[in-house]
């Protein structure tokens, strides 16, 4: 079953084309990785995906439901972090958690401050005197502890250290995998995509180069030693 | 596609809105920018030469003048009015020792003169309806100001400042002397001079539910209450008490046709001012009074004419019509399809006004539509459709409002 | 889930509340004890003289209280939501986005309210005492404009924050201004009384404008 389906979406912004016809879909239960150069239209894709965007044409189906008017009953299922892991800076971890947990039935507080017993923050600490990092694990303690079937995670590794990008990954991942969750995800970093990612679909200036498996890619770029030199070579280095 | 529904309802109201606060704020911007002070003759009934004399101002100048269009040195001006250049005519020893056949009494000179001015401002505008009664013997030169007010709505009440509580015993002594002299509550008008800076007091005077006026002063601490006794026929809209040195009136009474009648203090008898009634919330009446003529100036909206009246039994005597000179026409200030005006030279309230200059305007408003349709002549004509109604109402209030918010019309 | 919006507000903007409500109390006692020595200096009959016959209004230093607070309130709530597009958050809630809004948009215009009615009430029952009851009228004639100019500012600050495009916060910045000066043309005394329900109007339309801003979010604008 797609828990994502976008069909025949067109993007400008202006004159400027960001694509036209984009067509491509997610299972339930994969992680999909979007991975393209800057400017290719990744969070273009995110926000479409997310309602904050009106595509020129097309449309794009989260569980069925059109993403541009979401049910409530849609949004519960989905994890969003948004790019730099944007939060309530005006909170500190008891805080922002007794917040969200309201909103969602499932909340699974276990999970956030479990998460969160790793940070080296005391509990009245609020998010704006946090670290890069710290913040960004909050973010992915929150959207653990909401449970949700998919999580649409952009530019997930901006602005952490390799420490941090190591424990997200590793996080995620297993999360994903145990409970069997649909991932959506975007990132720079290509290295961290390659740990995670089942899928990925590259995009290129107004287009799909490649959608499929990581397994079939890497099969078919054998030249390149690894996923991110495939991804420049196929690409183009600039 | 609800978002897009709630939308276009959202985006009427904030042109409807923008639409109305240009309405407001483009007119009232292209008059501060514009305007002219205006520059009526004034004239004044010469009680020796009996006719009008004019001061006319020019661009850059004025000139002396009367009704058959000779002209004057200030000298001669001066001997045409003395009863208005009294103290420079003495100073230059040029006073005549008699005018019009009465000898020239400087005293009864000064104590005859005085000037009057109705504003519809004074009497359109918000106002605590409390007042203070004055003791009218005092025996004092100065008038003090009481301890207390009054109020009249069914009854008469005295609230002391001090304690702001009723003085039960002056508001019932008072009570019924009111009701026993006539007076049916509530008091729909209370006029009088409310300050001690004046020549002497005179009470108020109240209009009553039944149209009836009665004179209310303070006289040795206690009250004196008289029905004034209005010819009933007279629909009494409001009166204006004065203090005038000569103390030959009360005050200036208003009828409900706007007809302006003095109200003597000869036993209260009712003189017809022999001008035509005037329109009260919009015009400004000045009277300058001297011993023999009152020169009754009738302003309003662009209009003014001066009347000459007979001091002593109030009747017309001349008149002469006043152009102002800065009324200058711009065709531009017909690009305003309506004004909207919040405040007014006539009152003091805050409220919306509505003007409309639609034949003329709509000319400027097709062009609005027309330019609209041709900056958006690439649109869907089903988006244009009610920008353009509203723009061919609303002229160019519209077609900014649109041109503002065009990203979501469109 | 109400209180929580609530909570949250609250923690973003205590100290913004707290702030207004501490300069209420200071202003409040200001114009109480300048009341007082106008009364010892001048004395009672002098003063209700100057108020009944010169039309002045004893609490004139009220005037731009109610706006400012309006304004500080609507950019402490609404600046931060807008800064890094955190406003994607509260849409992303798993509730209707006008609701999300409307709470949002409650909460201040609530405690707004809540501040002015206190402090309209303490003027309300000042005047009462030392002066009559036709000065009560008066006086809240005269500062309903002023306190509606709160709440109206309150608005027309979400409605420009919350835009996502700095060429339309610089239109809708234009057409604030004029609004808010409808409410603030003169301090004579109950001048605004012939227009109490347009003022009041003017204030229930411009509470919908801030969901023109959140649609244009929305739609990526």
């Amino acid at each position: 079953m797609n828990i994502i389906e976008c069909n025949n979406l067109t993007h400008y912004y202006g004159d400027r084309c960001i694509y036209e016809n984009l067509n491509f879909s997610v299972e339930q239960g994969k992680i999909v990785g979007l991975l393209g150069k800057n400017g290719t239209g990744k969070t273009t894709t995110i926000n479409i995906l997310n309602g904050f965007l009106k595509p020129q044409s097309g449309n794009c189906k989260i569980f069925g439901e059109d993403s541009s008017s979401l049910s409530p009953e849609a949004k519960s299922k989905i994890g969003l972090l948004i790019e730099g892991h944007v939060q309530y800076a005006f909170m500190n971890i008891e805080q922002i958690e007794k917040y969200y947990s309201a909103f969602f039935p499932d909340w699974k507080r276990e999970a956030y401050y479990e998460l969160m017993s790793k940070l080296k923050v005391t509990p009245k600490q609020k998010l704006s005197k946090m670290s890069c990092g710290q913040r960004s694990q909050v973010a992915l303690g929150l959207i653990l502890a909401q449970n949700p079937e998919l999580l649409i995670l952009d530019d997930f590794s901006m602005g952490l250290d390799p420490g941090y990008r190591l424990l997200f990954v590793d996080y995620l991942k297993e999360y994903a995998t145990a409970e069997n969750k649909t991932v959506f995800v975007t990132s720079h970093i290509i290295q961290d995509m390659e740990r995670l990612i089942d899928e990925l679909i590259i995009l290129d200036y107004g287009k799909i180069l490649v959608q499929e498996s990581v397994g079939e890619f890497m099969e078919t770029h054998k030249s390149y030693e690894s996923l991110e030199k495939a991804f420049i070579g196929l690409t183009g280095k600039y | 596609m609800v978002n897009s529904k709630i939308m276009k309802k959202l985006i009427v109201i904030v042109v409807f809105m923008t639409t109305m606060i240009l309405s407001w704020i483009l007119p009232d911007l292209y008059k501060t920018a514009t305007d002219e002070a205006p520059e009526y003759p004034l004239s004044f009934y010469s009680s020796v030469a009996d006719k009008f004399c004019s001061f006319v101002f020019t661009d850059d100048d004025f000139y002396r003048t009367d009704v058959d269009g000779n002209r004057f040195t200030q000298q001669q001006f001066d001997s045409l009015l003395p009863m208005i250049y009294t103290n420079q005519l003495v100073y230059d020893g040029k006073m005549p020792k008699k005018v019009r056949g009465v000898d020239v009494d400087l005293q009864k000179i000064r104590i005859s003169n005085f000037s009057y001015r109705y504003k519809p401002k004074a009497y359109q505008k918000p106002s605590i309806k409390l007042y203070p009664l004055f003791e009218s013997m005092s025996a004092r030169v100065d008038l003090s100001t009481p301890d207390d007010v009054f109020r009249i709505s069914d009854k008469i009440e005295f609230i002391d400042i001090e304690s702001n509580t009723v003085n039960s015993e002056k508001s019932v002594q008072y009570n019924k002397a009111l009701y026993n002299s006539g007076f049916s509550g509530p008091a729909k008008r209370i006029a009088g001079i409310p300050s001690a800076r004046k020549n002497y007091d005179e009470g108020y005077f109240i209009i009553d539910s039944n149209n009836a006026l009665f004179h209310m002063k303070c006289v040795n601490g206690k009250p004196f209450i008289r029905n004034v006794n209005i010819d009933k026929s007279i629909n009494i809209e409001c009166f204006e008490a004065t203090d005038y040195p000569n103390r030959e009136s009360y005050g200036f009474l208003f009828d409900s046709s706007g007809q302006m009648y003095v109200l003597t203090t000869e036993g209260y008898n009712l003189q017809k001012l022999g001008i035509p009634p005037i329109d009260m919330k919009n015009t400004v009446v000045t009277v300058m009074a001297n011993m023999f003529f009152w020169n009754v100036m009738v302003k309003v909206n662009n209009s003014k004419t001066t009347y000459a009246i007979d001091a002593r039994t109030k009747k017309y005597v001349d008149s002469i019509e006043s152009i102002n000179a800065n009324i200058v026409y711009h065709w531009i200030e017909n690009i305003f399809p309506f004004i909207i005006k919040l405040t007014s030279n006539n009152d003091e309230y805050i409220k919306p006004r509505f003007m409309t200059n639609y034949p003329v305007a709509f000319l400027f408003n097709i062009f609005f539509v027309l330019t609209y349709l041709c900056i958006f002549r690439r649109n869907r004509l089903s988006n244009k459709i009610l920008p353009s109604l509203w723009i061919c109402i609303t002229g160019i209030y519209g077609f900014i409002a649109c041109l503002l918010f065009k990203s979501d019309i469109n | 889930m109400f209180k929580s919006v609530l909570y949250k507000e609250w923690i973003k903007t205590k100290w913004y509340v707290i702030g207004i409500c501490v300069v209420s109390i200071l202003l409040h006692a200001y114009m109480f004890m300048k009341l007082g020595r106008s009364i010892r200096f001048a004395g009672m009959v002098h003063l209700w003289d100057v108020i009944i016959n010169k039309d002045q209004f004893i609490f004139r230093e009220i005037k731009l209280f109610p706006l400012i607070s309006g304004i500080v309130l609507g950019i402490a709530q609404f600046v931060p939501e807008i800064y890094q597009k955190r406003l994607k958050l509260a849409l992303h809630l798993p509730l209707p986005s006008f609701r999300i809004i409307s709470w949002n948009v409650l909460y201040g215009a609530i405690t707004l309210a809540l501040v002015y009615v206190i402090s309209i009430a303490i003027l309300i029952t000042y005047i009462r005492l030392y002066f009559a009851i036709e000065f009560v009228e008066s006086a809240f004639l005269t500062i309903l404009p002023w306190y509606l100019a709160g709440i109206v500012s309150y608005f027309l600050v979400a409605w420009i924050c919350l835009e996502p495009r700095w060429n339309r916060r610089i239109i809708n910045t234009i057409i604030s201004i004029p609004i808010l000066c409808t409410y603030m043309i003169t301090a004579l005394p109950a001048a605004y009384s012939s227009c109490v329900i347009l003022i009041l109007s003017i204030a229930i339309v411009v509470m919908f404008f801030v969901y023109i801003s959140v649609i244009r979010f929305k739609d990526g604008k």
